[in-house]
């Protein structure tokens, strides 16, 4: 059972893996035995996360895509067969980007916001899923795996792009799973709570995790490697009956909410 | 694979014997831990007996399931008693008495198996789902109490599983022999059920093994009070 966790001789994408999340699931997946290919929009982050799949004695190749761009995805995956003859899995995880506001009264929002807000945490996930999807029908094998948000099934006060379009990729996940189910392709989601995306390497860093845990019911937030594991069993063999279902790991956020008593929601964070 | 590692881990699994169950025994094994098989008829005396066994508990298991369907008007009250006793009371005495011992140490992981009937209706399995949302929002509501207390509660939901005892024909009569829906096409309802499945295959019960060592493993710490649906995308669809 263990050895279907293993990805040896499979080829990744994963977007948005130059920092974070998207770096900690590329490592887990290169330990497991896949060969990383990572896209993000700047170059320095992700060819540092290349570089480290090979000090892990796997192949890595580092992509500038924006993913955004339908042409860029397109290209992201031509890289990918070209470079590795294969792709098997698909991580959608690109999102956010320190451009687009998060947060911001409702009133205020440009047409230009919302929609970039929307591409890049919604429609970048559905051009790489077409994109990928063309060879991993062609080859009928092949994982996507979309990374949603704790926001995806809750809201928050001024903030529209995000909970909008990661709702979107919760249903994205569904329709593609039931769309991509008979050419023998699973489709996957994980909605991750709050996480450090990098170690706290300051007094103020530690202080600021700490506030959050305060609103998390485990009492802390997670670290970015405490992803990979997750990630790595959904993609892997050992969830072959596992398909349209999102996955939380979010130390207990969604299992409760605002509430008089026990654990502070987030809620008093944006009062 | 070290991450999944469940060396040292001391588990118990407490079920009714089912195909699912005997999969988990046998992954959570694989993983490294040790591992004591409970029976559902002493759930007031296993938790006691494994920490003696084991010197400890670091996971448990929830697996008791009576299937039943059959038409609501004829439920008798015997019925509707039976399946509670199985399917709720069991499993709240369970994680109770887990719980009391892993508050008192150093936490611990619990697991409980599902239905996909606790979140989606069905008609001949109301009384049976009921049971089984119920253990859902104990999972949810219980994962909160006991969240800065280092136990951790998820559920693994189950869709269409080989070996189950209502198939092939999931909507087959209750032990009592009531009424199993007419079949138009002449079909059987096992085939019909399957046809109408996404993956148009059951599972099968080596397919919630790495899950379940997942949950019971360090790398699961951050996840807690959720209920993870592994059936072919039947949640996905319409």
């Amino acid at each position: 059972m263990l050895e279907k966790l293993r990805l040896d001789g499979r080829v990744a994408v994963i977007t948005g893996g130059g920092t974070g999340l998207g770096r900690a699931m590329a490592l887990a997946f290169a330990r497991a035995g896949a060969d990383v290919v990572v896209g993000a929009r700047r170059p320095g982050p992700i060819e540092e996360t290349a570089e480290l799949v090979r000090r892990l004695e796997r192949r890595s190749l580092a992509v500038p895509t924006d993913v955004t761009d339908s042409t860029q995805a397109e290209r992201l995956m031509a890289a990918t067969l070209e470079e590795f003859g294969q792709l098997d899995i698909l991580v959608n995880n690109a999102g956010i980007d320190r451009s687009t506001p998060g947060r911001k009264p409702f009133l205020e929002i440009t047409d230009e916001e919302w929609r970039r807000g929307i591409d890049i945490n919604l429609s970048g996930a559905f051009f790489c899923s077409r994109a990928a999807a063309r060879t991993m029908i062609e080859r009928r094998r092949g994982v996507i795996l979309n990374v949603a948000s704790g926001f995806a099934f809750r809201g928050g006060r001024d903030n529209f792009m995000y909970c909008c379009a990661k709702g979107g990729v919760v249903q994205l996940t569904r329709s593609l799973a039931l769309t991509l189910l008979p050419h023998n392709i699973r489709v996957v989601g994980l909605a991750p709570g709050f996480f450090a995306q990098s170690p706290a390497l300051t007094e103020e860093d530690r202080a600021r995790r700490l506030e959050r845990g305060r609103f998390i019911p485990v009492g802390r937030i997670g670290e970015a490697e405490e992803i990979g594991p997750l990630a790595l069993l959904l993609v892997s063999d050992g969830a072959s009956y596992m398909s349209g279902e999102t996955v939380a790991l979010d130390g207990g956020g969604l299992a409760g909410g605002a509430a008089p008593w026990g654990v502070e929601p987030l809620l008093a964070l944006e009062a | 694979m070290d991450d999944f590692s469940l060396a040292g881990k001391r588990a118990l699994v407490v079920g009714t014997a089912s195909s699912v169950e005997r999969a988990i025994i046998d992954a959570l094994a694989e993983a490294g831990a040790r591992v004591r098989v409970g029976n559902l008829d002493g759930v007031e005396t296993v938790v006691p007996d494994a920490v003696a066994e084991l010197g400890g508990l670091d996971v448990v298991v929830s697996c008791g399931d009576l299937r039943m369907a059959g038409p609501f008007e004829e439920l008798a009250d015997q019925e509707w008693e039976g399946l509670v006793a199985v399917n709720l009371t069991a499993p709240v005495r369970l994680l109770r008495a887990a719980g009391r011992e892993m508050l008192a140490r150093d936490g611990g992981k619990i697991i409980c198996i599902v239905s996909v009937l606790g979140e989606r209706g069905l008609p001949h399995t109301a009384a049976y789902g009921a049971c089984q949302a119920g253990l859902i929002q104990l999972i949810r509501a219980l994962s909160l109490e006991w969240a800065r207390r280092n136990v951790r509660i998820n559920g693994i939901g189950l869709g269409w599983f080989e070996g189950d005892p209502l198939l092939p024909n999931p909507l087959a009569p209750s032990p009592e022999g009531k009424g199993e829906p007419p079949s138009p096409s002449g079909e059987g309802l096992g085939e019909r059920l399957t046809r109408y499945l996404p993956t148009r295959r059951l599972g099968r019960p080596e397919e919630v093994g790495a899950l379940a060592v997942y949950l019971a493993s360090d790398a699961a710490d951050m996840m807690t009070g959720q209920t993870i649906f592994v059936d072919g995308a039947v949640m996905a669809h319409a």
